[in-house]
């Protein structure tokens, strides 16, 4: 078997995650070079895969100013570091795993789009959800026509309060123009599994949403900026208490190394080091005063050639999962996407199944519901072009989806409806589902 | 305990539902005349609380017309007859349960508001989900402070492919210029659930929406008009095959009693009279031919 040689650039939570499930198929895939900016990241991918100090780069234009070393790169840098090295990658003749979102303006995205396709390279985006087993099984069962042509979809996407926190008001998706908005960052997942589910083109997008609760108006009465400053009068109740968070729980290892290092592996990080860290990063901000601007909840509507409509919730206010129901014109399904089972009705026999996710249960393993080693193993025969699977968004498809998300942002922001063929022409772009 | 004295006016399914509940609560309540142009139902309600036949009336117009004999008017008359009836109610001074929608436009909805606030007679409208154990409970757990401020509400009315056939596309609510938009004439009370959970007011909103399934070109090839016309090539799968759902459901009593208004003889309707529906009514039309114009998602 060839095997595919790969090169990681930006080694973080993402890039870590996609060579470390490679490196349960040493057969398929062999990682050679690594990127970043971080010590302890490179170091904890050479070490995996054996590799050379040499090829061991600090950023980017570095391993891209090498001739080709590798068929394909995995781009995982941060959401404001895609689309140069998407680009000079594509443009040395690279095929690409390229994490979502793909870039940070729908000019962008259509930019890579358009480049990857003139240059007869391969870019499949980490739309991680298509291989989790869960939405697989969603997916089967309407291609399976069980419920028919599907007529809504309710998404519900619950961040978590803690995820939220985390990420989005002391983290590295807290600032819009730093990473993208909340759309984009997170339910990029979400509006891809929705077109996925649908099958047809979106022709009309509307959405609400605002960040209403993480001001500094909500501050408690008396809360320093930092947990870590004392005094503050809800301390012992405040869910969001960094100090409860990450310096009294000290099993939250991989939270703690994060915050000390930027790194969540083979480390851990002393009490001595988290305290710093909530002394002196956004970590420790009261989520109040933490001067984050993503939304902290958000609707989306959606409008599908044809007549389907979708709705998605996004919310922080919660303890986390995500809500799939799908009304079709013979049935429904619905479950939460950490279930064993999905529920299925249908009208004809007016019968209620349950439909279980996978066979043994046991073998759903790894992040985004086991999404994250499926995409692993899916790529392989993806660049081999010997890919029979349905559940692969190649880059024209992924831009796509995330031209919806870009129009719900003008939607939001303008408070109208978009029209996305109208959208979409702005951008030389053809409103069609492939 | 004085009972109050009540006048149904519109005896169908939700004014006998209210008798019937009034019933059980003689002490409090007692229903005095009946205005439904079908007789029988009059009688069903004359038969709970043993007024005189006088008392029961084909017009609604013919109670108003008289001196305020009651205290409280209970309309339940198709959302098309709330207007006119709960102005006059209001005039003569009747305290009024309405059902929802109150009526079919906003100006009739505010009209009905301003008189009643004018004439200083109270008004309370239909909005029965707030009575529910459920929401009740719901809405305690909110104003306990159980979730703090509410900050999204996603609530999904699943409206039940069989219900849907019989109301929206065969039924009373098929037709929005007779009843109103589905957004009233069903989510009145998913919208006043929202409103009443979150506490606020509402200051934008946006719909999408259509008729998208239950239209003439997704008819199967070669169905008939009606099914009991025979020959539907789907009928054995078709979900909403009217002879299965109301003629061979004996079951289906209250189903069966509805689409025989005016045809049913006794209190229980025979097949023959079911078959006669069907035959004749919009319940036994096609879902796909069936003429109805409110949207299905």
């Amino acid at each position: 078997m060839k095997k595919i040689r790969a090169i990681v650039i930006g080694a973080g939570g993402r890039g870590f995650a996609y060579v470390y499930y490679m490196s349960f198929l040493r057969d398929k895939y062999q990682v050679v070079a690594v990127a970043d900016p971080s010590e302890p990241q490179r170091r904890s991918v050479q070490e995996m895969w054996g590799f050379s100090e040499e090829n061991c780069f600090h950023d980017w234009q570095e391993i891209l100013s090498k001739p080709k070393m590798a068929d394909v790169a995995i781009i995982a840098t941060l959401d404001d570091m895609h689309r140069e090295p998407a680009l000079a990658a594509i443009e040395k003749g690279y095929d690409i795993l390229l994490e979502k979102p793909v870039a940070q303006t729908a000019q962008e995205c259509v930019d890579i789009a358009l480049a990857a396709e003139k240059k007869g390279v391969k870019v499949l985006v980490c739309h991680v959800l298509r291989y989790a087993p869960f939405f697989v099984r969603v997916k089967e069962l309407l291609r399976s026509g069980i419920i028919g042509k599907p007529m809504t979809i309710n998404m519900v996407e619950a961040v978590g309060d803690n995820h939220y926190s985390r990420s989005y008001i002391r983290g590295k998706w807290h600032s819009e123009k730093e990473s993208t908005p909340m759309l984009l960052a997170k339910c990029c997942h979400d509006l891809d599994c929705i077109q996925w589910f649908m099958d047809q083109p979106c022709e009309k997008v509307q959405s609400f949403g605002e960040l209403t609760y993480f001001r500094e108006e909500n501050a408690p009465e008396g809360a320093p900026v930092r947990c870590a400053d004392g005094g503050c009068p809800v301390g012992d109740t405040c869910p969001y208490d960094c100090m409860k968070i990450y310096y009294n729980d000290k099993t939250k290892v991989a939270w703690r190394n994060q915050i000390t290092r930027g790194s969540t592996k083979d480390y851990d990080a002393t009490d001595e080091e988290v305290m710093h860290a909530l002394k002196t990063t956004d970590y420790g901000l009261c989520v109040f005063h933490a001067n984050n601007d993503v939304v902290d909840h958000q609707t989306v509507n959606m409008y599908f050639r044809g007549g389907a409509t979708a709705t998605l919730t996004m919310n922080a206010f919660n303890k986390g999962g995500r809500y799939v129901r799908i009304y079709g014109t013979k049935g429904e399904l619905h479950a939460y996407a950490s279930a064993d089972e999905i529920e299925v009705y249908t009208f004809a026999d007016e019968k209620t199944q349950k439909i279980p996710v996978k066979a043994t249960i046991e073998s759903i393993e790894g992040g985004h519901g086991g999404g994250d080693r499926g995409i692993v193993e899916e790529l392989y025969d993806y660049l081999n072009g010997t890919y029979t699977g349905f559940q692969a968004a190649d880059i024209m498809t992924s831009v796509k989806n995330h031209l919806i998300g870009f129009a719900a942002e003008e939607a939001r922001r303008s408070d109208t409806v978009v029209d996305l063929n109208e959208f979409f022409k702005q951008y030389n772009m053809k409103n069609e589902y492939i | 305990m004085k009972p109050i004295s009540v006048v149904i006016i519109g005896a169908g399914n939700r004014g006998e539902v209210y008798a019937t509940h009034m019933a059980k609560l003689r002490e409090q309540f007692q229903v005095v005349a009946v205005a439904d142009p079908d007789p029988a139902r009059c009688e069903n309600i004359r038969r709970l609380f043993g007024f005189s036949e006088d008392a029961c009336y084909q017009d609604w117009r013919d109670i108003m017309a008289q001196p305020k004999m009651a205290d409280l008017v209970v309309i339940a008359t198709v959302d098309n007859m709330h207007y006119a009836p709960a102005l006059q109610a209001i005039e003569k001074g009747y305290d009024l349960l309405l059902e929802k929608p109150v009526a079919q436009t906003v100006q009739e909805c505010v009209d009905i508001a301003l008189e009643a606030q004018k004439k200083g007679v109270r008004v309370l409208v239909a909005h029965v989900l707030r009575y529910t154990p459920f929401f009740g409970k719901v809405k305690k757990l909110l104003m306990d402070g159980a979730v703090g401020e509410v900050m999204s509400i996603a609530q999904v009315e699943a409206i039940g492919n069989d219900h849907y056939g019989h109301a929206y596309v065969r039924g009373n609510w098929h037709n929005e210029q007779e009843s109103t938009p589905i957004l009233l004439a069903k989510c009145c009370h998913d919208l006043d659930m929202i409103q009443w959970l979150l506490g606020k007011p509402c200051r934008r909103v946006q719909s999408f929406g259509s008729l998208t399934h239950f239209v003439k070109e997704n008819a199967p090839a070669g169905a008939p008009k009606r099914c009991a016309d025979g020959g539907c090539p789907v009928s054995d799968t078709c979900p909403y095959n009217c002879l299965d759902f109301y003629y061979a459901k004996q079951g289906h009593v209250v189903l069966r009693k509805k689409i025989t208004g005016g045809i049913a003889k006794g209190s229980i309707p025979t097949d023959e009279e079911v078959m006669q529906a069907l035959k004749t009514t919009d319940f036994g039309l096609c879902v796909y031919q069936a003429n109805n114009n409110v949207p299905d998602h």
